[in-house]
């Protein structure tokens, strides 16, 4: 394909071509979770009727999973760029795939299509309606539609556009292996993550302490519910996101039964809710759930 | 003058499960909305793609008919004054026809006199028509997700973004979606990504051509498979084409390219079902094979673009994906194979079964002791009894391995290989890899014997257990898959011709079920057999069985379900002949007086009268007949024999007075009655075929 981009290149493309859409490049935001869904920038500013444009790239946690960096693609922890248009645009499709065209991927020499796929995260009540994008039969953006956020209807309707960076590079530079990926001249995706996720996979899987991550999960539902009454509800969400991470570790370390988890899943979900609601209440949307 | 006509709906991708429905729905509602608006037509044609969906119509009307409708008013009585003016309601309905009020004329109906007007409809020139039936003909294509987009919630397949509308060269004035009608469209995403103005109606195919969108299914389909066969043919081998991936890839592209890719051959040694789910199911591609059945180390992949340029590129991209997902594949096979399916078993009570209901481990346990009592029930030898307990505790060890986890689909399928690679015996193999069988109505059944008790097994004990749980399975809710389970269960009882009764099957499962599941629900085992007695109802309906016969059939006391359809058959040739109007006749007449009798056999030391001798010898003497012909399915002869029965029954029930005042007398009639009546009622509560009584021959 040419000149690869590196996996900052890569980053760097797609921040300059949406910043041209009018996106704010937003930064990470600091809280671990396990979807750029998660962001709360995302997650509220979805809600109610004011347009929303941003695009950030956002480290996602899933415990899960982690393959001790044994697996290509598979990792518990990576990176996802994220684009919120709210209300989506017409032509999104189209500019999307003008997106690829920035990173090199020339419309005529590949085959883009568009493979229905549709979305949902419990813990958000939130589901969605879309496509994953195939590039040469590779799955490397999930394409969504909201149409349910924290329990309620979303309207107008938002478009989420999110690559998966690993992969993308990977193809791009024609490499078997996300962590043989070159992120900048000279280092590769495992000379920097690797030690990274073999710790954090050996954590995940054989040394988390589920006993203090149940504390930790009732202690930070306490909280949020705690801080929402004096209608702190950012940081109430805070305290939910903290919830669900240390639910993906126990899941991830076997501690959690099937019944269990439906009722942890519901725990965080009940969370995110009353969060969503109290910041439309707040706000003085017209409630439309 | 007639003209051509076309509707083009473009949109973001349309997913490709719906897209043939769409082409056919959009067909038959646009023809009910014309025909219904009178606005009179030659043909109509739909086709489309994933981004567009295309109606044409030729030969159509410039204008919609006249019509005239005959429409009645109020009562002469309320019409008219007592001095024969019109009154406030005629004057109303006039006015709502727009008629004069001497216009009107007075008819009968039912004893009464109505006035009646004519509703003059006056054509209308079609782009209105058009304009206003249009919008909901598309608006109402059924979607089961349909999504809201924008901010007026609309609600399509996807979003809608272009709309084409052509009376012969002009434009249609209508809105969809929100969205003015024009003559630009787009074309392909990646081979003509711009806008086209289509001139008229019927350039239309033309201009997709310009626009390089191929917009007939059935040309992407031709396209699609002679590409593939061509592929296929440089690797000396053909591509397994399945109707249901051809219509999702031809529903995924505009503009299909068949091409070849590769992979290595070690990758071959991986069992086929693997190769194929790897390819088929995660990719999209036609696995090619030899003339003996061999995946060969290629595969036909479909693009939607140009036949040539860049083709490398994406053959490299697709044949990248696979070999990816074939060398986790082979991991996982390496990794499973390590360890023996018996091992496995133990690791099996980490995996919950269904909430409240223990683990696989448990159901392993379980469908063991079931399967053999099953094989037992299904006539199989001691030695198949022991090869089918042991292949059901085997049954559930896949699911534990790697290759389950990672492609969930092949359950079963990997059990059975990874057993063969053990060298198990192929009943066990078999029995193995049929257990999730049927997986549909339309799929095939589990191998005759062990196989069929283990699948009967697991099926069985599925259900006890949701049962036992309080499962409800109403309209969409069926959230366990029960109907399936169920028809599973019926689909080997009667397509395999097992004798065995479905109700005693159900003993032993429920038992067990009780045994894990707290606070089991005490009527699971009537539900169940509730449950199941419908599935049968569905096949036997399903087979073309008479509402009535089915219900009859039903209704009687056999519960070895796969004797039924015979049972049917037979009923059905008595409701053709003369002797239906017997068996009723017999039936009813005994049936009515012994209903709720006690138990107690007929003396024929308490006979009186001539004629109850005489019925008593009557059965007495055909008893023998009778329960050898139904045991031996003898059903057409069996009723025959029932049918004859009908002269001394009449004759008994004439003569003699069965609710006698002397009791032991009556108690005695009564038993004979009951005994008679019995030989009707173990067939088939003839009460449903009352209704046929006299049409039939």
């Amino acid at each position: 394909m040419g000149e690869s981009l590196s996996f900052c290149d890569v980053i760097g493309a797609l921040q300059g071509f949406w910043a041209e859409r009018g996106c704010f490049i937003m930064q990470p935001y600091d809280v671990e979770k396990g979807a750029g869904t998660m962001n709360p920038f995302t997650f509220f500013r979805v809600l109610g009727p004011e347009p929303w444009k941003i695009a950030y790239v956002e480290p996602s946690r899933r415990p899960q999973d982690a393959r001790y960096g044994d697996n290509p693609y598979r990792m518990g922890y990576y990176f996802q760029f994220q684009v919120i248009l709210k209300p989506s645009p017409d032509m999104v499709v189209e500019m999307y795939i003008e997106s690829l065209e920035r990173l090199g991927i020339k419309r005529e020499e590949h085959d883009i299509r568009l493979v229905e796929d549709n979305w949902e995260a419990p813990t958000l009540g939130a589901s969605g309606l879309g496509w994953e994008v195939w590039l040469d039969g590779n799955e490397i953006t999930q394409f969504t539609y909201f149409q349910e956020m924290g329990g309620m209807q979303v309207n107008p309707i938002s478009c989420e556009i999110t690559y998966g960076l690993e992969r993308l590079s990977a193809y791009i530079q024609g490499l078997d292996s996300s962590w043989d990926v070159v992120v900048s001249p000279g280092l590769t995706y495992k000379d920097v993550f690797l030690e990274q996720e073999k710790q954090g996979s050996a954590y995940g899987f054989e040394h988390a302490d589920t006993e203090l991550l149940r504390v930790v999960f009732d202690l930070y539902e306490k909280e949020s519910r705690r801080v929402l009454k004096e209608g702190l509800i950012l940081p109430s969400y805070d305290c939910a996101l903290k919830c669900s991470h240390a639910f993906n570790l126990l899941d991830a370390r076997g501690a959690v039964s099937v019944s269990e988890r439906q009722s942890y899943i519901g725990r965080v979900r009940a969370l995110t809710r009353d969060c969503a609601r109290k910041y439309v209440e707040s706000r003085g949307y017209k409630e439309n759930a | 003058m007639p003209e051509s006509f076309l509707l083009e709906v473009g949109s973001d991708e349309i997913p490709a499960r719906y897209l043939p429905l769409a082409i056919r729905d959009l067909k038959v509602r646009a023809e009910a909305a014309l025909r219904s608006a009178r606005l009179p037509f030659a043909q109509t044609r739909t086709c489309g793609t994933p981004r567009r969906l295309a109606l044409l119509v030729s030969g159509l009307a410039d204008r919609s008919q006249d019509a005239v409708s005959r429409v009645r008013g109020p009562s002469v009585k309320a019409a008219y004054d007592e001095d024969g003016n019109p009154t406030r309601a005629l004057l109303g309905f006039s006015k709502s026809l727009g008629i004069d009020p001497s216009e009107v004329t007075v008819e009968k109906e039912n004893g009464g006199e109505y006035v009646y007007g004519e509703r003059r409809e006056e054509g209308r020139p079609a782009p209105a028509v058009l304009a206003q039936i249009l919008p909901p003909v598309v608006m109402g294509l059924e979607s089961p997700y349909p999504l809201r987009w924008g901010d007026q919630g609309w609600r399509w397949y996807r979003p809608i973004r272009w709309v084409v509308c052509l009376y012969g060269p002009d434009v249609v004035p209508v809105s969809i979606a929100g969205i003015q009608s024009g003559r630009r469209t787009l074309g392909h995403r990646t081979l003509h990504p711009g806008p086209l103005d289509i001139p008229s109606a019927g350039r239309y195919f033309d201009i997709m051509q310009q626009a390089s969108v191929v917009v007939d299914p059935g040309v992407r389909n031709r396209t699609i498979v002679d590409g593939a066969r061509r592929a296929a043919s440089e690797l000396r081998g053909e591509p397994v084409i399945d109707e249901d991936l051809l219509s999702e890839v031809s529903s995924l592209c505009e503009h299909p390219s068949a091409f070849l890719g590769r992979f290595e051959g070690r990758y071959s040694r991986l069992p086929k079902e693997v190769l194929v789910t790897a390819m088929k199911h995660h990719q999209r591609y036609f696995p090619i094979q030899d003339d003996e059945g061999n995946v060969l180390p290629g595969f036909v992949g479909v693009r939607d673009g140009h036949p040539e340029k860049g083709m490398d590129t994406v053959r490299s991209g697709n044949e990248w994906v696979l070999r990816a997902r074939l060398k986790d594949a082979e991991f996982f096979f390496e990794q499973d194979v390590k360890v023996h399916l018996e091992d496995r078993v133990r690791e099996l009570g980490g995996v919950r079964f269904m909430r409240n209901s223990g683990t696989m481990l448990d159901k392993a346990g379980r469908i063991e002791m079931l399967a053999r009592s099953i094989a037992g029930s299904l006539g199989l030898t001691p030695v198949d009894k022991d090869l089918a307990a042991r292949a059901a505790r085997l049954a559930k060890a896949d699911l534990v391995t790697a290759m389950v986890r990672e492609f969930p689909e092949l359950e079963g399928i990997m059990g059975g290989r990874y057993a063969e690679l053990e060298g198990l015996v192929p009943a066990i193999t078999r029995a193995i890899r049929d257990q999730y069988l049927p997986r549909g109505a339309k799929d095939r059944l589990p191998e005759t014997g062990v196989p069929s008790a283990v699948a009967l097994a697991d099926k069985i004990d599925t259900l006890a257990v949701s049962f036992s749980l309080g499962a409800e399975v109403s309209g969409s809710a069926d959230p366990f898959g029960l109907r399936r389970h169920a028809l599973g269960v019926v689909g080997i009882l009667m397509g395999h011709g097992y004798d065995a009764d479905l109700e005693r099957l159900l003993t032993q499962p429920i038992e067990l079920a009780t045994e894990v599941v707290p606070d089991a629900a005490p009527d699971a085992a009537v539900k169940l057999l509730q449950f199941l007695m419908s599935r049968v109802e569905a096949v036997l309906t399903e087979r073309g069985f008479g509402i009535e016969v089915v219900r009859a059939v039903l209704g009687g006391g056999e519960k070895r379900i796969a004797r039924l359809p015979m049972m049917a058959d037979a009923l059905t040739a008595l409701a053709r002949s003369s002797k239906l109007g017997d068996v009723v006749t017999g039936w009813r007449r005994t049936s009515v007086l012994a209903k709720g009798s006690g138990s107690g056999e007929a003396s024929p030391s308490l006979f009186r009268e001539e004629a109850e001798a005489a019925l008593y010898q009557a059965v007495t003497e055909r008893t023998g007949a009778l329960d050898s012909l139904f045991e031996g399915r003898g059903y057409d002869q069996y009723l025959d024999v029932v049918a004859s029965l009908r002269s001394p029954i009449d004759r008994c029930l004439d003569e003699v007075l069965i609710m006698a005042d002397h009791q032991d007398l009556r108690a005695n009639r009564l038993a004979l009655l009951k005994a008679v009546s019995r030989l009707f009622t173990r067939y088939a509560d003839f009460a449903h075929l009352l209704p046929l009584v006299g049409r039939e021959g």
